[in-house]
């Protein structure tokens, strides 16, 4: 048996080996050429969904894209470790740091926006909730591994709240508003629509964002590439960019015209639509630039100290096994495509 | 003495008794009125006296479990009537024991609780049931398996059991339909000669189904013959030796040259119609 | 080759054990493999330790452990026992299994994750929705079970039940109902099961609590050294369930198969 079989063995390695390097060929001048690119999204409403919508990615990048829908930034991460998406756009920041801590191949490219009031605790008006006393024995929900949740356990901490004093729970937005609306819950941590259908339905806003900030819970959302993808194709990332930075110009130039694109291909009205980007504060990309944020290669900006304090919070949560030293988020975060974009 | 003359006359058991069990014009079609039907019985009329054990022997599928079957209330004929001491056959009753050619029995009960199943379910007084299981599960050498359960025990014992779960309900009819079929020949001749002693000295009414003409011939006061499907009654043979004396070895009656020869004249008739 | 087949079976078991862990080993220690896809064994060793001494996200292991068994055994215990009884009305009465049929049918093949939002907007967030999810699993299967128990009862025993002068709530109650028992127990195992592969969906209704949702929170940021300690405890619980079970039927229908 063996006889026969180890040359035959040989000759298929062999044959593999050739077939290969004439695969290898015939490819090596069209390394240039650009692969279909995998972007996770979400669907949301953000000045991105205008660039998709009207082809923009695809122009400025020069390739085909193929789009993934995501549910949360941990799909994000699981899809650059599997090497199955290439791009993600409005990953949040707390997955993000996450990701960086845990060595996933990837690198902050960008930012979407810095969360601010967007996403907020909303409680029943009723429940006359005005101070972190007041939560006590309150149930709350939030989509867990989100930056809504991040900011949530932030509050508890930063006002001596545990588990034990509050319920947290664990539902996906559109749930959080049916559990709302059967008064399962008291209070939210979340993003609208959801959050602006609480706030219809008898909910009020109980602001701890400026607070929170100010403490180091910075929240935003990002756009990340994956090193095996980025490093090769340089010039496509950076079209993805300028695509991005046409959106955001539409955006502040004409922000009826485009709420009502972000609209349609978010399916909801423009009305809603534009109520939504209101809550959002889109940084311009050459503000991304400065040392509040990204900052520059080279001179990393202190975006990278958020991260590090988010990812030492998700340790605290045993969400993560480990932060990294400050070095790490900075090498984590890379505006050289961001820069050519704007230039 | 058998009246040999005669083989093919149907008398009277010799018993002067009005009859006791009656089937009268009793027919039995499966599926009748449809193009499938099948006739089963002819029909049988056939009657017989209190104390009487009847042997019904004949070939495969004649019809002799079909007949039982009407007498059990397990299956109402198509035509015709059974009645016991002049009330008609509506169903199964405890009076009317039963046991089957697979002993059927409770394998979740154990060997007493088998035995005292009929007692304990027509509610008869606890000391009773008692009383009744200890006897019979004596009488069908059980009593030290009591507490076993059936699957534990051989298939000779499960029979002894089936009977004695039959026996203790003390019905007034027994019906069997080849109890003793599954046994092996040395566990037959043993539980033929257990239930003739029983017979003996209970002295119920018994209808015996069975494919031996031997054993038909030891046990019976009468021997039915049935033909072919759909059955009919060939004929009705007495039989002496289950009413000789008690003390006479089974061996010793089956060799005798009466015995032999009234196996043999049942035979010719089993075989004198297949022929034909 | 002769040797080896003269080698007992557990050998060819533990082999497979011992090639399986030392594969991981050498694919996790040899950096082939990132510790974000399968954690290394002290990694492993350290995570499952973890999470027994100081538990994971507001419950200590034992209370997640406590939960999703006291979810298990609720939804079970509620589902099989109703089940059967349904199973057996079904038996006994055609005009029941005609009314009830369509209705197990439809819900026997289900994906339970396919009615998961109904059940959170018509029972909220709480316990209730997750029991009721685990009960509706178990439900149709050991219905199902009993039904077919009851049907397939030697007639030949119930005859010898009525010439017995047995009446017929006896009869059911001394031959029916013990001679369906059997597949009352198969079918209880199967429904266990079920229950328990949906254990997980159950827990991931707003959960903070249970093996099942604390797998899915720790995959969330891909703490596989969590994930995999929940796993093998997950498997661990479900075997030890089963094999309970086994125990129960070989105590209770102990003349089955024989």
């Amino acid at each position: 048996m063996s006889d026969l079989l180890i040359p035959t063995r040989r000759q298929l390695i062999a044959g593999a080996a050739g077939l290969a390097a004439a695969a290898a060929l015939p490819l090596r001048p069209a390394r240039a050429a650009v692969p279909t690119i995998n972007i996770g999204y979400f669907i949301e409403t953000k000045p991105t969904m205008i660039a998709k919508a009207q082809g923009w990615f695809e122009d400025e990048a020069k390739a085909k894209i193929n789009w993934i829908e995501v549910a949360s930034g941990a799909q994000i991460n699981a899809g650059v470790v599997g090497g199955s998406i290439d791009i993600g756009i409005g990953i949040g920041s707390s997955p993000t740091a996450a990701g960086l801590s845990q060595g996933i191949p990837y690198k902050l490219i960008a930012m979407l926006d810095n969360i601010g009031a967007a996403e907020e605790m909303t409680v029943r008006a009723s429940d006359n909730i005005k101070s972190p006393a007041d939560f006590k024995g309150k149930k709350l929900a939030t989509p867990f591994g989100s930056t809504s949740h991040f900011r949530l356990l932030g509050f508890l901490k930063t006002n001596g709240l545990s588990l034990s004093d509050v319920t947290v729970l664990d539902l996906p937005p559109e749930q959080i508003v049916a559990a709302w609306a059967r008064k399962d819950i008291d209070g939210a941590y979340v993003w609208s629509p959801a959050k602006a259908k609480l706030l219809a339905d008898g909910g009020e806003v109980y602001k701890t964002y400026d607070v929170l900030d100010e403490k180091g819970y910075v929240i935003a959302d990002l756009i990340i590439a994956r090193d095996g993808f980025a490093q090769p194709h340089p010039e496509a990332v950076v079209g993805l960019l300028k695509a991005y930075g046409r959106a955001l110009d539409l955006y502040t130039s004409n922000p009826t015209e485009a709420s009502a694109v972000v609209g349609t291909a978010a399916g909801v009205s423009a009305q809603v639509a534009e109520d939504n980007l209101k809550e959002y504060d889109f940084v311009p990309l050459k503000e991304q630039l400065t040392a509040k944020w990204l900052g520059t290669p080279g001179k990393p900006g202190a975006f990278a100290e958020q991260l590090q304090h988010t990812a030492e919070f998700l340790v605290e949560q045993k969400s993560i096994r480990k932060s990294r030293d400050l070095a790490v988020y900075q090498k984590g975060i890379d505006t050289q495509y961001l820069e050519r974009a704007v230039a | 003495m058998p009246d040999s003359g005669a083989p093919l006359s149907v008398t009277p058991s010799g018993v002067t008794s009005a009859p006791f069990v009656e089937f009268a014009g009793v027919a039995v079609t499966y599926g009748a009125g449809t193009p499938q039907a099948v006739a089963a019985l002819s029909p049988t009329d056939l009657a017989f006296g209190r104390g009487e054990f009847i042997c019904i022997v004949g070939p495969s599928g004649c019809g002799k479990t079909t007949l039982m079957q009407t007498l059990a209330g397990f299956l109402p004929p198509t035509t015709g009537m059974v009645s016991v001491g002049g009330q008609a056959v509506r169903g199964p009753g405890p009076e009317r024991g039963v046991v089957f050619q697979q002993a059927a029995l409770f394998p979740w009960k154990t060997v007493a609780a088998n035995a005292g199943f009929g007692p304990a379910m027509r509610g008869l007084p606890r000391a009773v049931q008692r009383e009744r299981v200890e006897y019979w599960l004596h009488s069908v050498g059980l009593w030290e398996f009591r507490d076993r359960y059936p699957y534990e025990l051989s298939g000779g014992m499960q029979q002894r059991l089936a009977i004695a779960r039959a026996l203790a309900n003390e019905p007034e009819i027994l019906l069997m339909d080849e109890p003793f079929g599954a046994l092996d020949a040395l566990t037959r001749e043993k539980m033929q000669e257990a239930l003739h002693e029983v017979w003996r000295s209970r002295g119920m009414t018994v209808l015996f189904i069975t494919h031996s003409v031997d054993e038909a011939v030891y046990l019976g006061t009468e021997i039915v013959v049935m033909s072919q499907r759909p059955g009919r009654i060939l004929a009705r043979i007495p039989a002496p030796f289950a009413r000789q004396s008690a003390d006479s070895e089974i061996r010793h009656v089956k060799a005798s040259a009466d015995f032999v020869a009234l196996r043999e004249q049942v035979l010719g008739l089993i075989w004198g119609e297949n022929a034909v | 080759m002769r040797y080896l087949r003269a080698r007992p079976q557990w050998l060819v078991t533990i082999a497979a054990i011992i090639v399986v862990v030392v594969t991981w080993a050498a694919a996790t220690w040899g950096g082939l493999v990132s510790d974000l896809l399968l954690p290394t064994p002290d990694e492993l060793w350290s995570g499952g330790l973890d999470l027994m001494l100081n538990g994971y996200k507001g419950y200590s292991l034992g209370g997640h452990i406590g939960l999703s068994l006291l979810r298990v055994g609720l939804g079970f215990g509620i589902g099989t026992i109703l089940g059967t009884l349904l199973g057996l009305l079904m038996g006994v009465s055609p005009t029941i299994d005609a009314l009830a049929a369509p209705f197990i049918e439809f819900l026997r093949p289900l994906p339970q994750l396919a009615y998961l939002v109904l059940l959170i907007v018509w029972f909220g967030i709480g316990e209730t929705p997750k029991i009721v999810l685990l009960f509706l699993a178990a439900l149709p299967v050991s219905a199902v079970a009993a039904r077919d128990g009851v049907r397939n009862v030697s007639p030949a025993r119930v005859l010898a039940a009525k010439s017995l002068g047995a009446s017929r709530a006896q009869i059911f109650r001394h031959v029916v109902l013990p001679s369906a028992l059997g597949e009352i127990f198969i079918g209880a195992r199967l429904s266990i099961g079920i229950v328990y592969a949906t254990l997980i969906a159950a827990e991931m209704i707003a959960g903070s609590s249970g093996i099942g949702w604390l797998i899915l929170d720790a995959g969330r940021f891909l703490r596989s050294d969590y994930v995999v300690a929940g796993i093998l405890l997950i498997a661990v619980m479900g075997i030890a369930l089963d094999r309970l079970l086994i125990l129960a039927q070989h105590r209770i229908v102990h003349w089955a198969g024989r």
